[in-house]
């Protein structure tokens, strides 16, 4: 057997799968020939080193979800005359420029759990009695915050620019994020002056890391890390914060990353960071 | 039938039948997926994203047309291969001038050398010597035996599945498969010094 004929068969002799006349003979090519012999010792190292491929960590990025949500509006749009419907839907995945798969239950008419879809049920509209004001509640019960909003005249509830219509008074729903990495939710009762918004942290936990950014950046930061949910209320997140991730603990990390900032963290319902301006 | 393969076909068939929170699940379950094959094989966050996105919309495109006679990822990893494909013939394309002619293989040139974004000196440090070795010979394969390397090595495909995705018989797959992984430690053996680090 040559050096050519034998390379043939390098990767089947490597898995094992040269039948047994073929695999006598190439073993005593590579015994009788130095280059054959060498030749394959490489490529045994080589394939030893494509072994590790799959171990290589490959961040996602943030605007992975938001990239494909543009693509895919954009496609549909070619189509809206003939289905008008889908039009917007997509936007679901990428809510307030994040990486996707964000979905408000009330918006998208779906919810994400445990890797099944829900329809229907999970959307509980008009089960609340409606109470003679505006009023808009967070809650962070088995491991999901719930948004309630009960209103008394019927003023919509504003979710990422997407306008939602109460109907009898009330808006019922879990915050999902089935997306690699946190997601934000801005939230606001129509004409009130400020927004609040929710972090959901992805199904990735980032490693401890010193970072600089705004205040959002620090909330996904935050939940993404500690898998924790985050809220934070302030008319804008456009304060600078330096943080470090290195804090066993998310209520302290946070506390020490805006100890001087206007805000106040406290911590709600067991791991709800709130983060409020002042 | 596996119980994510017949989930993705019912999917498949609820957004052919129009219902939008479908292609949504099928995005969310499989775009981390198909960015981490298209960032293997352009090595670039903003291509890799493109070539995603791109892919996506091809589904959306070709959905009606799906018949479930392959595995929805064979299909998607087939239609990514395409993206990427067709991404470098753009940018060869757009190419003014040669460079690096090279090893002539039955496969075509396999010297075509692409601008690496990551190659900063700091990132080349914290990278393993030896796979970043691999991943720079791995560049100047051609694009297709670059696709089946990382199909079989990095997503840890079955020949089944390559050659389901790629429309090719077993033995073709496994015959190009070994071309292109004597060509990898052809090239790699050029450099033997620091391959055997």
């Amino acid at each position: 057997m040559n050096v050519s004929k034998a390379r043939d068969f390098f990767s089947d002799y490597f898995e094992g799968k040269l039948d047994a006349g073929l695999r006598q003979s190439f073993e005593q090519a590579l015994k009788s020939n130095p280059q054959i012999q060498a030749e394959y010792e490489e490529f045994a190292l080589m394939m030893n080193t494509l072994a590790e491929l799959p171990n290589e960590e490959i961040d996602i990025p943030i605007y992975l979800s938001d990239r494909i949500a543009t693509r895919l509006e954009a496609a549909q749009e070619k189509r809206t005359a003939s289905v008008p419907a889908w039009f917007g839907w997509f936007r679901n995945l990428a809510l307030a420029g994040v990486a996707g798969a964000v979905l408000f239950g009330a918006a998208a008419g779906l919810l994400s759990k445990g890797g099944s879809v829900a329809t229907g049920d999970l959307f509980n509209f008009g089960a609340k009695p409606v109470k003679p004001r505006n009023e808009l509640t967070f809650a962070y019960t088995n491991d999901k915050v719930v948004v309630t909003y009960n209103t008394s005249d019927n003023r919509a509830l504003m979710v990422d620019k997407r306008r939602i219509t109460p109907e009898n008074g009330s808006v019922i729903s879990p915050l999902s994020n089935s997306n690699a990495f946190a997601a934000e939710f801005v939230i606001q009762v129509e004409g009130s002056e400020v927004p609040e918004r929710v972090y959901i942290p992805g199904s990735t936990t980032r490693e401890a890391s010193e970072g600089t950014g705004n205040l959002a950046d620090f909330a996904k930061a935050l939940a993404d890390h500690y898998r924790v949910p985050v809220r934070v209320t302030a008319p804008s997140v456009e304060l600078p914060i330096n943080w470090n991730l290195s804090d066993a603990d998310a209520y302290q990390c946070a506390t020490a990353a805006l100890k001087s900032q206007p805000v106040s963290v406290d911590l709600r319902d067991g791991n709800f960071i709130c983060i409020t301006g002042r | 039938m596996s119980e994510r393969t017949s989930e993705d076909l019912m999917l498949i068939e609820r957004a052919q039948h129009g219902d939008k929170s479908a292609l949504n699940e099928l995005v969310r379950k499989y775009e981390v997926r198909a960015y981490q094959f298209a960032f293997r094989l352009t090595r670039n966050p903003e291509e890799a994203s493109d070539v995603v996105a791109e892919a996506f919309v091809r589904v959306f495109n070709a959905l009606p047309n799906f018949k479930g006679n392959s595995q929805f990822t064979t299909w998607l990893y087939r239609i990514l291969t395409n993206c990427f494909l067709d991404l470098r013939k753009r940018e060869s394309r757009r190419q003014t001038l040669p460079i690096d002619a090279g090893v002539q293989t039955d496969e075509g040139e396999m010297e075509r050398q692409y601008e690496d974004p990551k190659g900063t000196p700091h990132d080349s440090l914290e990278r393993n010597e030896r796979g970043q070795r691999i991943e720079q010979a791995l560049k100047k394969l051609p694009e297709y035996q670059q696709a089946m390397i990382m199909m079989y090595h990095a997503e840890q495909l079955s020949y089944e599945e390559i050659s389901e995705a790629l429309d090719l018989p077993i033995g073709t797959v496994k015959s190009r498969l070994n071309r292109a992984r004597v060509s990898l430690r052809e090239l790699l053996a050029r450099d033997e010094e620091l391959f055997r680090i």
